[in-house]
């Protein structure tokens, strides 16, 4: 590398939530020290537009960089989102909800669900969707906003949004140019390297601009235009166990009360999913091409609508993986251009809020980085590592056989990380830890009883409490938990009181 | 759950602490008699009488509901908020507290990394209370409002704190049995210890918890092992004088894991595997402390963790945590600051901050910290 320069001029090009949210994310956290940050965006290639629902990390990243909830809900025409609803997944006819909570409360360190399977038999049990406050929340289509309280049973979940993926970039466009963020307008055509180093130097824009930056930021989705297209970065393909490539979407007219929660309902090839927003509601149907038609896909999701479309339906092809390395030279990739992992569980924006967060964390003062890259490289490989296991479960848990592509994905070899993971959850109960990786053991746990994977045994040491105490502590939970959930507001009416209905 | 399967023996074998220890946290955790301990005690006597229990022993001592004036009468505790490790360029305070305050997206060195590379601040060990307490020889059990987040943990009179907790296993149903004349392990063709055959009795068992020093175990001519194999489970023999504190840690973590996975008769492979991969974890974590206050950060072969460690830290001041640390982030701090790295670079976040602001930011801190510790120390005179 030549001599190590100074990083004044960061050039993001892309203006879809990947690049706003990051120019966002720069200007509010670096805008003070005399960083320069240019956005290129062309609206002759336009954005992906879908990708709807989210984790509840993005409350934390919009509160950082001082976004106001109610102005963010109402531009966007968002809704409240506890949960994520699994239909037809372990069996068809199967229903489970992945809260963003706990279930019941821990007990002497043993687990709750230790509890919950020593008792499961009893007549009065139930299943375990009784004892989450935001999955009886859900299925109730109430929602209020958690206590910060630790001793309040309400402080037991946390929750993210629904939203018009056509509308946060856009508003989050004017948050950053408020904060200095220059915008241009127009298509790159060329990415031009430095001879003698092969970092990126600047690219031309069709209009002949040429614009330079010492960082770039690729944000210009699936063209990955710097980090592949002009980096040659390569690309780690995980079709083998994720083999869903195609997903064909439609908005429609909404029907019914308003749920804080998306729905994933699998089919014969693939899932369909279902986000409800305030004016209306997203619909999609992920799928494996080797499996079944686009005129296939497209039928089965326009037979499941619940209202009227009101647009054609869009294929949108992908290739699950991710680049070889998401910093590569002088580029960053964040984003689609980055990687994808099919939105079942709502990660990709998660994982562009990582990229940016990372990168802050990382954030270069000269071109002399490569010990930065190579540490944010490995952090962000982890993640989305971390995701992939967890997506491989919802499709290897299952005892479906009723199509080529179940018993496809129920039989195949899986990741031994993976294959452990159940074992132990399948002996006896035990949910393997790590102290980073996005979803926790609540997650697992929802996703292994949701979909059958049923233990073998409970933690013993649940044997030291009489059966009577825990069945009359389970009763109190269930009924605490009840009554919490359907003393909250109704979901739709809690938008519209609070200010946050938005004006479609 | 089948009755019959259920481990009703455990016999754990080993040396005053080292078998107390668990003894106690098992009579514990199965309170109704429902598991008998017994503890076959092996000859040879420890030879510290000074330990060192880092904060996670207060968790120990919850579960055994052990009162603080127990702790300090029978076991002369002393609060403790630092371990004083010996390292290759002389002692080393690793602090049981943070270091500052984290601000707006950036961690606390990251802004005194800033002031002190232009002279404008001093060493990193005045801002972390519990550092300053440690070297004031105060104590407080309480973080005071406003002050950088403190913990502690204890420095025990060895001898004391085996009684206590020998008194406890005793009170609530374990049993001892002699056996400095030596002792004999039975197993089965498979390699499962059925019995512990001693001069006066056999004691059958559905498990055993070898509680041995790696050093006893050389010497009765075994090999040593570090994890579970079978129905026996070694405890981990982390004992190191230049860095007190892991032998009372990792006998605790290691009844933990082993609770978190506690078997029956069947002794399931995943159970076993997985405790190991925790265990290996815990061994290499601490390796790569002891390598970097023994050699320094050049010199001598790093495992990848710790190279990692050294260059992230030395290029940007920041840790590169694991998965399953043994060490908080500010005693990883302490130590390599301790070993004379002073990274090249901050984050570029604290720029946002003006110089002016910083420096009085910095002092108010210091300044909060110095005076805490100048009432901390009048408070040990007057009591
Ligand atoms: C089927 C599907 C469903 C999804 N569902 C979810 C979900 O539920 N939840 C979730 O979190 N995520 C979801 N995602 C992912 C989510 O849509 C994306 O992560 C998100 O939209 C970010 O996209 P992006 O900004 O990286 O790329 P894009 O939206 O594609 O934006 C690319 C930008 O680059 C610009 N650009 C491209 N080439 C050039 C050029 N040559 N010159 C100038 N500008 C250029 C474009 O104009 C555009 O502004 C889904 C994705 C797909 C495909």
């Amino acid at each position: 590398m030549s001599e190590a320069k100074q990083i004044d001029n960061v050039v993001i090009i892309g203006g879809g939530t990947a690049g706003w949210m990051s120019a966002a994310g720069l200007a509010s956290m670096l805008g003070g020290t005399g960083l320069s940050i240019t956005l290129i965006e062309s609206e002759a290639i336009g954005v992906v537009g879908v990708g709807e629902a989210t984790l509840p990390h993005i409350k934390f990243f919009n509160d950082s960089i001082g976004i106001n909830e109610a102005e963010f809900m109402a531009a966007t025409s968002a809704t409240f989102k506890l949960g994520i609803e699994f239909v037809d997944w372990g069996r068809l006819g199967d229903s489970y909800i992945h809260p963003f909570g706990e279930y019941g409360l821990s007990n002497a360190g043993i687990g709750f669900h230790h509890y919950w399977l020593k008792q499961k038999d009893h007549p009065e049990t139930g299943p375990l969707d009784l004892y989450s406050l935001p999955i009886m929340a859900c299925r109730m289509a109430k929602f209020q906003p958690p206590s910060a309280d630790p001793r309040s049973v309400m402080s037991t979940y946390r929750y993210a949004y629904q939203f018009d993926a056509l509308k946060y970039a856009p508003f989050l466009r004017k948050h950053a140019e408020a904060r200095g963020v220059t915008r241009h307008e127009g298509k790159v055509v060329e990415v031009n390297l430095d001879p003698e180093c092969g970092d990126i130097q600047s690219v031309l824009l069709e209009s002949g601009e040429v614009i330079g930056g010492d960082l770039f930021i690729d944000c210009t989705g699936f063209f990955g235009l710097l980090i592949e297209k002009a980096l040659e970065t390569g690309y780690e393909r995980w079709t083998d166990w994720l083999p869903c490539d195609r997903a064909v979407a439609v908005p429609c007219e909404s029907a019914g009360p308003l749920l804080p929660y998306t729905r994933a309902t699998a089919d014969k090839a693939g899932w369909r999913w279902r986000i409800p927003l305030q004016h209306r509601t997203g619909n999609g149907h992920v799928y494996a091409s080797d499996f079944t038609t686009d005129a296939a896909a497209e039928q089965a999701l326009m037979e499941n609508l619940e209202g009227a479309p009101l647009a054609d339906p869009r294929v949108l092809r992908f290739v699950t993986g991710k680049r070889r390395k998401l910093w590569n030279r002088n580029c960053v990739a964040i984003g689609l251009s980055g990687g994808f992992l099919e939105p079942l569980e709502s990660t990709s924006i998660y994982l562009i809020q990582e990229g940016i967060t990372k990168l802050l964390e990382h954030f270069p003062h000269t071109t002399d980085f490569s010990d930065d890259a190579e540490e944010y490289n490995r952090l962000i490989d982890l993640e989305f590592e971390r995701v992939r296991d967890f997506l491989i479960l919802h499709y290897h848990a299952t005892t479906r056989a009723d199509s080529e592509f179940w018993t496809h994905m129920r039989t195949m070899d899986i990741p031994a990380s993976l294959a452990e993971k159940i074992e132990l959850f399948k002996t006896r109960g035990r949910i393997v830890k790590y102290d980073r990786g996005l979803f926790l053991s609540p997650s697992w746990l929802a996703v292994y009883l949701g979909q059958g994977v049923v233990p073998d045994m409970y933690d013993n040491r649940v044997d030291l409490l009489a059966d009577d105490d825990i069945a009359g502590h389970m009763q109190g939970l269930k009924s605490l938990m009840h009554k919490s959930a359907a003393a909250m507001s109704d979901h739709g009416e809690y938008i519209v009181a609070n200010g946050m209905a938005g004006a479609a | 759950m089948e009755a019959g399967k259920a481990i009703r023996r455990v016999v754990i074998i080993g040396q005053g602490l080292r078998g107390w220890l668990p003894a106690a946290y098992l009579a514990a955790r199965f309170p109704d008699g429902r598991c008998q301990i017994n503890f076959v005690e092996t000859g040879g006597a420890r030879t510290d009488d000074v330990l060192l229990a880092r904060p996670s022993i207060r968790r120990f001592h919850q579960l055994l509901q052990m009162p603080e004036r127990a702790l300090v009468e029978t076991a002369k505790a002393q609060l403790s908020h630092g371990v004083r490790a010996r390292a290759a360029g002389g002692a080393i305070l690793l602090p049981f507290g943070q270091y500052g305050y984290d601000h707006a997206g950036a961690e606390f060195q990251q802004y005194w990394c800033r002031a002190f590379k232009m002279g404008k601040a001093g060493g990193l060990g005045r801002y972390n209370l519990a550092a300053g307490l440690a070297e004031a020889g105060a104590f407080l059990t309480q973080t005071p409002k406003g002050q950088p987040a403190l913990d502690f943990g204890y420095q025990l009179s060895a001898a004391g704190y085996c009684a206590l907790l020998q008194a406890y296993a005793r009170g609530h149903g374990a049993v001892s049995f002699d056996a400095a004349d030596g002792f004999e392990v039975r197993t089965d063709e498979g390699g499962f210890v059925k019995t512990i055959h001693l001069a006066g009795a056999d004691l059958e068992c559905d498990m055993v918890i070898d509680a041995r020093t790696e050093a006893d175990v050389l010497a009765a001519g075994e090999t040593p092992d570090l994890g579970w194999q079978g129905n026996r489970l070694y405890m981990p023999s982390h004992c190191d004088a230049d860095l007190p504190g892991l032998e009372l840690y990792s006998l605790v973590e290691a009844l933990d894991r082993l609770i978190a996975l506690w078997p029956d008769k069947d002794f399931l492979a995943c159970e076993r595997e997985e405790y190991n991969r925790l265990t290996y974890a815990e061994r290499d974590r601490v390796s790569d402390m002891k390598t970097l206050l023994e050699h320094g950060v050049i010199g001598v072969t790093q495992s990848d963790a710790l190279a990692r460690k050294i260059s992230v830290f030395s290029n940007r001041g920041r840790i590169a945590a694991e998965d399953h640390e043994v060490f908080t982030k500010p005693e990883w701090l302490a130590a390599l600051i301790g070993c004379g790295i002073v990274p090249a670079h901050y984050d570029r976040l604290v720029d946002r901050m003006s110089l002016e602001d910083l420096l009085r930011w910095l002092a108010s801190i210091e300044d909060g910290i110095g005076r805490t510790v100048e009432q901390a120390k009048l408070a040990a005179r007057v009591v």
